[in-house]
């Protein structure tokens, strides 16, 4: 790959074995009607709540490629669309993620749009209304979308910086399905079936989260995420105290103020 | 007083005295209240606060149900370590209460003669159901709970001066805690009998107080033919008491103050389903119809009443147009020196013009040692705030694709020369650059100065005061930074008078004068918060800033007392917020009023406000609200 495309993240794959997804409501249901009626969709909750792998799993049933790029502040137009590079004397047009997913009608899911710069929302737009175009300025050209292509989004509507807010313009655009934490039952399967961890081991964990769940509003800004879970019971099933495992996996991520930290120190000693 | 009391009196001093002669190491309340109060949100999931008292005869716990009551200090154990894990178990045993349904027994206690008796009882067995269930689920607290359970044994008063009646109860709490029942009086020995297997029953981890209920009737029936007046035992410090008058008191009190939320409203709008856990009829005022969401607000009486009927209530709301709020115009005296200020009466879905006129008020000065107190007392969180204020400013980031800089974007010239080649003119924004990026950011925290926030905290400080610290946080935080900044405060006694306070403006550095003028603040009388949104709305407007920011600061509705209430007040400030829009000024409110997320959707926006529940973590929750709101 050329220089050009090492600044973006952009993982590419045609998903061939299932991906564990366990469906909370009925958002496997609405993202499946979404994609029949070409809508393009947004899936809005906080970070580690499972909408990456939701995204993966949703690819892998419906059968198409899936192109995933983590977008951050410094993402452009061309960034997604393209560029022209030099190669051996020669120039090359080499197509962006957003091209390329167009091209192969795979779904195109930008994670954190709300990190990208502004001007790339003037690509995105063409593809989210019933148009569904990608006018590729460089090369003169207008690609149209085939009926598999789809374009997802993801956005974290906690506390938002109002520097970086998304634009109800885009926001619009989208059918939107929301993400919150798996209640209880579920997430412990998941956490259980993540990690490998025996049922007990995941509902303490589970619990313990929904502890320290409780402290969000007051003063821990981002709640303990699936994810965090999922680490924890990782560590502890390689052998790590659960503790420790706890520790370093549900204080240190989340809590800076040395109270809270203390707070939630005792609650893992509770639990654990 | 009988025989048995002077005795075992006599008995309790010594054992005392005993105890106090082994000098450990006291742990006090204050120390370690605030990762308590933190630890019960967490375990509880419930809002609770933590207060001192003093029990006796020996250290204790109880709840109303809305706080904890902890003892001023702990000194029971050689280790400040055990000293805190005990304060630790009573909190989490008294948490344990309200999520197993302890505390429901609904006069219960009124069925016995000798409710003292019927209340120890059910004490011991619930608590011993409470522990089973602890420690069944929660495996962390196992060795804690065995060590205070042995500490609590040993101070266990002996048996022998006992009437049969305390006898019986004695022997229970010692069998409950794991040692020796001791020698019962041959009086004793059937009810005691009787008491052991019902102990048994009740540490099931599986059963309900319900079950707990029916043995404490049981085995009451069984001690309290037992000679003698029944004297109380003393309670076991980590598990606490139980005070049904407490509980009582503060659920009558509770449902004095519930606010009935709407949840259904008929298409009609004659009538509206509401729900509330009062079981009697209450003036509702009146409401505030919109497609998707309904006020209610119990402040004025005229319109609507609630159904007397046990939880859902039917309301039947009169929504004729009200009298409009006074409709003399100002005087000439009222105009003096005055900016106007139109209001929207949503009524009549109008502007009111010239309504209320907005004075600009000098602010008395504080003492100058005030500011650096309050340093002194948070020092360690102005460190940290100030070190990730820094972060914000210091964002390293490289600026990429500029059209000038002090570094040549290879990816873009890259770009750029592929494009040349390819034919096209390409766009020269060849450099890259390390200059921090701009913020380019106008705040202005608007404060409620409002009467209300004279309230007194439970840690026996005024809401103003944490205010004022926490403005104090925020400006030393913001030295690290260059956004552009003002702090204004507001009151109003009418429309006539509404007051704008100045305590640094946008072009005011934080000096000895601006500190002075923080320490000065203090509370005045009511609440209109339209015209003092829109006065900070035409500073802020002014400015020339990428982001202007309104960050109201309030603990409670919009009100003042010329009709300036409920549905008025809120919809007044509403459009204040909405006209801010247009001005191009983002608005956020941090309120501390619990019953905030009752109004604050629709006055502010779902996602523009923030509900701090406790008042104490102000300080260190306004400074980092603000880099949040304004993370790069
Ligand atoms: N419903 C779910 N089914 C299966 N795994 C889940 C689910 N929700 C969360 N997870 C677990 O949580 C982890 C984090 O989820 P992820 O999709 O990365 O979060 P997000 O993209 O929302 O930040 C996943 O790797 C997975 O282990
Ligand atoms: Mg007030």
């Amino acid at each position: 790959m050329g220089l050009e495309l090492d600044r973006i993240q952009v993982e590419k794959a045609l998903i061939e074995e299932e991906p564990y997804y366990l469906p909370v409501g009925n958002e496997v249901e609405v993202f499946t009607a979404a994609y029949k009626n070409r809508l393009p969709v947004m899936l809005k909750g906080p970070t580690g709540c499972g909408k990456t792998r939701f995204v993966q799993h949703m690819a892998y049933r419906l059968g198409r490629p899936l192109i995933t790029v983590a977008c951050h502040d410094d993402l452009t137009a061309s960034d997604l669309v393209g560029r022209y590079l030099i190669q051996g004397g020669d120039t090359v047009w080499v197509d962006g993620p957003l091209t390329e997913a167009v091209k192969l009608g795979a779904i195109c899911y930008l994670d954190e749009i709300v990190e990208a710069r502004k001007d790339t929302t003037v690509v995105i737009h063409p593809l989210t209304d019933d148009r569904r175009i990608l006018p590729i300025e460089k090369l003169g050209r207008v690609l149209k979308a085939p009926p598999e292509f789809m374009l997802v989004i993801s956005y974290n509507p906690g506390y938002q910086s109002l520097l970086k807010n998304l634009k109800h313009s885009t926001r619009q655009r989208f059918v939107a399905i929301e993400f919150t934490f798996p209640p209880r039952r579920l997430e412990v399967e998941i956490v259980a079936h993540e990690s490998g961890v025996d049922r007990a081991t995941a509902e303490a964990l589970v619990t313990l989260g929904e502890q320290i769940r409780n402290l969000t509003d007051r003063g821990l800004e981002e709640p303990a995420s699936t994810r965090l879970l999922v680490y924890a019971a990782q560590l502890i099933k390689t052998g790590v105290e659960p503790r420790l495992a706890c520790e370093v996996a549900l204080c240190g991520p989340i809590a800076d103020e040395p109270e809270i930290q203390r707070a939630i120190r005792e609650l893992i000693s509770t639990v654990f | 007083m009988g025989l048995w009391r002077r005795l075992a009196g006599r008995v309790g001093l010594a054992i005392g005295s005993a105890a106090r002669q082994i000098r450990h190491p006291t742990l006090p309340l204050r120390q370690v209240e605030k990762v308590l109060t933190l630890f019960a949100a967490g375990f509880s999931g419930l809002d609770l606060a933590i207060k001192p008292f003093r029990p006796k005869p020996g250290p204790s716990a109880y709840t109303d149900t809305a706080t904890i009551y902890l003892p001023e200090t702990v000194a029971e154990f050689p280790d400040q370590g055990l000293n805190f894990g005990l304060y630790k178990l009573m909190v989490t045993y008294q948490c344990a209460q309200l999520r197993y349904g302890t505390l429901e027994f609904d006069g219960f206690f009124d069925e016995f003669d000798e409710p003292e008796l019927a209340v120890d009882l059910y004490t011991i067995l619930e608590h011993q159901r409470v522990e089973a269930r602890l420690l069944r689920d929660y495996r962390g607290l196992r060795p804690l709970i065995q060590a205070c359970r042995a500490d609590a044994a040993r101070k266990r008063p002996s048996l022998n001066n006992l009437s049969p009646k305390q006898q019986v109860v004695e022997a229970l709490v010692r069998s409950a805690l794991g040692t020796d029942a001791g020698n019962l009086n041959r009086a004793a020995v059937a009810a005691w009998e009787r008491a052991r297997r019902a102990l048994a029953q009740a540490s099931d981890p599986e059963a309900l107080a319900v079950h707990t209920q029916g043995l404490t009737r049981f085995l009451y029936g069984e001690v309290a033919t037992l000679p003698g007046r029944y004297e109380r035992v003393r309670p076991v410090h980590y598990r606490g008491e139980i005070r049904p008058d407490r509980v009582a008191d503060m659920r009558r009190s509770r449902q004095q103050t519930v606010e009935p939320t709407i949840f259904h409203i008929a298409p009609d709008l004659a009538e509206f389903e509401v729900k509330t856990a009062a079981h009697r009829t209450r003036p509702v005022d009146h409401l505030v119809v919109r497609p998707e969401r309904v006020l209610v607000r119990p402040d004025r009486r005229e319109r609507g009443a609630l159904a007397p009927d046990a939880s859902e209530h039917v309301l039947i709301a009169d929504l004729s147009i009200p009298e409009q709020t006074s409709p003399v115009t100002l005087t000439e005296a009222d105009r003096q020196g005055a900016l106007l200020y139109p209001e929207w009466n949503y009524q009549l879905q109008t502007y009111l013009p010239e309504w209320c006129a907005l004075r600009d008020r000098p602010l008395p000065k504080g003492r100058p040692q005030y500011v650096d107190e309050v340093l002194a007392r948070y020092h360690g969180q102005a460190v940290t705030l100030r070190r990730q204020f820094e972060a914000l400013r210091q964002d390293p980031k490289k600026l990429r694709r500029q059209p000038e800089g002090e570094e040549v974007d290879v990816d873009a010239v890259v770009e750029a020369l592929a494009d040349l080649r390819a034919g096209l003119s390409p766009k020269e924004n060849w450099y890259a650059t390390k200059r921090t990026r701009r913020r380019d950011i106008a705040v202005a925290f608007l404060v409620d100065l409002s009467g209300s926030t004279g309230g007194w905290l439970p840690n026996g400080r005024r809401i103003i005061d944490v205010e004022k610290e926490a403005l104090i946080l925020l400006c030393e935080a913001l030295q690290v930074l260059d956004d552009r900044y003002a702090i204004f405060g507001f009151t109003s006694s009418t429309r006539r008078q509404c007051d704008f306070f100045t305590v640094k403006g946008f072009n005011e550095t934080y000096d000895e004068t601006v500190k002075a003028r923080l320490a000065g603040l203090d509370t005045f009388s009511y609440t209109r918060m339209g015209p003092a949104i829109r006065h900070a709305t035409r500073l802020l407007a002014g400015l020339d800033a990428k982001v202007r920011l309104l960050l109201l600061i309030t603990d409670g509705k919009p009100n003042d007392f010329d009709g300036y209430t409920g549905a008025y007040a809120v919809e007044d400030t509403r459009q204040a917020l909405l006209e801010a829009a247009q001005w191009q000024v983002r608005t956020f409110c941090l309120t501390i009023d619990s019953q905030a997320r009752q109004y604050m959707p629709w006055m502010f926006g779902e996602g523009n406000y923030t509900v701090v529940d406790n008042v104490a973590t102000l300080p260190v929750r306004l400074p980092n609200l603000y880099r949040t709101l304004t993370a790069t």
